[in-house]
């Protein structure tokens, strides 16, 4: 598999590439003021980073010119870029969260290895609102409720608001597996 | 010459007064300078100094400078002893009293906290999650850079000091920190991230503090993220996390993180500087929140300094340090604010961190 990862100019970018190196033959890193319409890979990741999705409007019209079979995962920042997409709200998250852990609260069973793990937070905005007829919720986390994993149910596109490249996050090589058989199905 | 000193290995110091001097010209890249020093004298002792700004000057154009410097400077060291700190100590001669320095912060204590309050505005904004905010002191001095290295030696715990005669200004250096340490193919760094008074119980107030934890937690991860561009091959390891760190004059928690690799000290200071505990989260934004609220520029201060041989090196984050031009001391102090950061606490802090110093700060309002 094929990976470009979309880097907002972010400080975890490489970890995201590090954890995903397993199940790429190649990960391509562009930072987001060198995306380029053409470019493509089997799975288009988008990294967390600072400020908003709407700071970032040429990376929400790349996601939106492409196909709606391509594969996209988001994180944190991502996740929120797809979700502001289809019509979501973001909000400010009071107090923001950065370098703390919550656990997640699995509503899909086939996610069911990952209740009760432990995973990264950094985020001072979040997903107010979504779309449920867009988006099916995989995970919320069990301190707050607040989204933590969201699937589109029609488009090939999943995100994480928790940080599954971080060191914080317990058992990182089963979120990978998640992602990769989330992606083969 | 004046004496060089730098710290070595195992409480053993570098000591040389035979050296020859290399300064980065303004117009020369740093990158550049460094890899022609390794080609010509790669297997000779070396000690390296580089300022905060070395890479990212751009940022920093406008800022006032507290003194003329070098990008960066290099002494090849032509003879050197290694000594143990005693013996050290005994080599420089002594004063008959310890030296006092009535140091004034170049900030006001509502400027400060007032910094502190736009850091977490732009925090909840989402722009940043962590920065490190600080000010220079400055004091007259009339004493020799060796008398000032001597006085302040044993009131500064930590074990990566140093006295450079660079050619603008002597260094003293008390660091604690380690920045980068490579020895063959590992290399590591020691963030450190969260403080306390000495007289506080360190398990209960600083390891039971969810606050000090996320500030050291989100730094390793950044510096996982800066080891993890140096190579593809091989991915970054946290080797121990939160560890008590004991100075004397106050305790901190640090963290290690190490990774595999054959790049040189050019390839790997291009992707890691400067330091992100001495930065912030994210690092490219946090770099510009500096520029926009810190007045001066750091220069030595947060950059870094140490000895370089062959393939190994080890180099501090360049804190606790003082600075002597003329009959000027300067000296800085800084901490990381996050958003459960108390702009009252955060002063606090950045007096604590002045360490002997603060017995004369704390009496100014």
């Amino acid at each position: 598999m094929t990976a470009l990862l979309i880097d907002h100019d972010d400080s975890f970018t490489y970890n995201l590439q590090h954890w995903l190196a397993p199940a790429c033959t190649e990960i391509t890193i562009v930072n987001h003021r060198d995306l380029q319409k053409n470019m493509f890979a089997n799975l288009v990741v988008l990294s967390p980073g600072p400020k908003n999705p709407s700071d970032y409007p040429h990376v929400l019209d790349f996601i939106n010119n492409l196909s709606p079979r391509a594969a996209v995962y988001g994180v944190c920042l991502g996740l929120q870029m797809l979700v502001s997409l289809s019509g979501g709200k973001i909000a400010p998250y009071t107090p923001p969260l950065h370098g703390k852990k919550s656990k997640l609260e699995i509503k899909n069973n086939f996610y069911s290895s990952l209740q009760n793990s432990k995973v990264a937070r950094y985020h001072s905005l979040y997903c107010a609102e979504y779309n449920e007829k867009q988006f099916e919720i995989i995970a919320s986390a069990q301190e707050d409720k607040i989204p933590m994993w969201l699937k589109h149910r029609e488009k090939k596109w999943m995100g994480v608001q928790f940080h599954p490249e971080s060191f914080l996050t317990q058992r990182p090589e089963l979120h990978l597996k998640a992602l990769t058989d989330w992606l083969s199905t | 010459m004046k004496p060089l000193i730098c710290f070595y290995q195992d409480d053993q110091y570098i000591y040389s007064d035979n050296y020859a001097i290399h300064t980065c010209k303004a117009d020369q890249n740093v990158s550049d300078f460094l890899n022609l020093i390794e080609a010509s004298f790669k297997k000779e002792l070396k000690v390296v100094q580089i300022n905060f700004e070395y890479n990212t000057n751009e940022l920093f154009l406008d800022k006032k400078e507290l003194y003329a410097a070098d990008k960066a400077t290099i002494f090849i060291i032509n003879q050197h002893e290694i000594f143990t700190a005693k013996q050290l100590i005994n080599k420089i001669p002594s004063t008959m009293n310890p030296l006092t320095h009535q140091f004034k912060i170049l900030e006001e204590k509502e400027s400060f906290k007032h910094k502190v309050e736009i850091i977490k505005k732009e925090i909840s904004a989402g722009r940043i999650y962590q920065v490190n905010l600080t000010a220079p002191l400055v004091s007259e001095t009339n004493y020799t850079p060796e008398k000032i290295f001597k006085n302040y030696f044993e009131k500064f715990g930590g074990s990566y000091k140093a006295l450079l005669p660079l050619p603008s200004c002597d260094l003293i250096s008390f660091s604690p920190e380690l920045f980068l340490k490579k020895q063959q193919r590992k290399l590591k760094t020691q963030p450190i991230k969260g403080s306390l008074p000495i007289n506080s119980d360190f398990a209960k107030d600083l390891l039971e503090n969810n606050k000090e934890e996320a500030e050291l937690s989100m730094i390793v991860d950044l510096l996982r993220n800066d080891f993890n561009r140096i190579e593809t091959e091989f991915s970054s390891k946290v080797s121990f996390h939160r560890e008590a760190l004991q100075l004397g004059y106050i305790q901190h928690t640090y963290s290690e993180i190490e990774i595999e690799t054959d790049k040189s000290l050019a390839q790997i200071l291009e992707v890691t500087f400067p330091g992100g505990s001495i930065s912030g989260c994210p690092k490219t934004e946090s770099l510009e929140v500096i520029a926009e609220l810190e007045t001066y520029k750091r220069q030595a201060y947060t950059g870094t300094l140490g000895w370089w041989k062959d393939n190994n090196f080890s180099l501090n984050l360049t804190i606790r340090t003082f600075i002597k031009v003329k009959n000027q001391l300067f000296y800085h102090s800084g901490c990381g604010i996050v958003y459960d950061s108390d702009p009252e606490k955060e002063w606090n802090e950045f007096i604590l961190k002045t360490g002997h110093l603060s017995q004369t700060l704390n009496t100014q309002k």
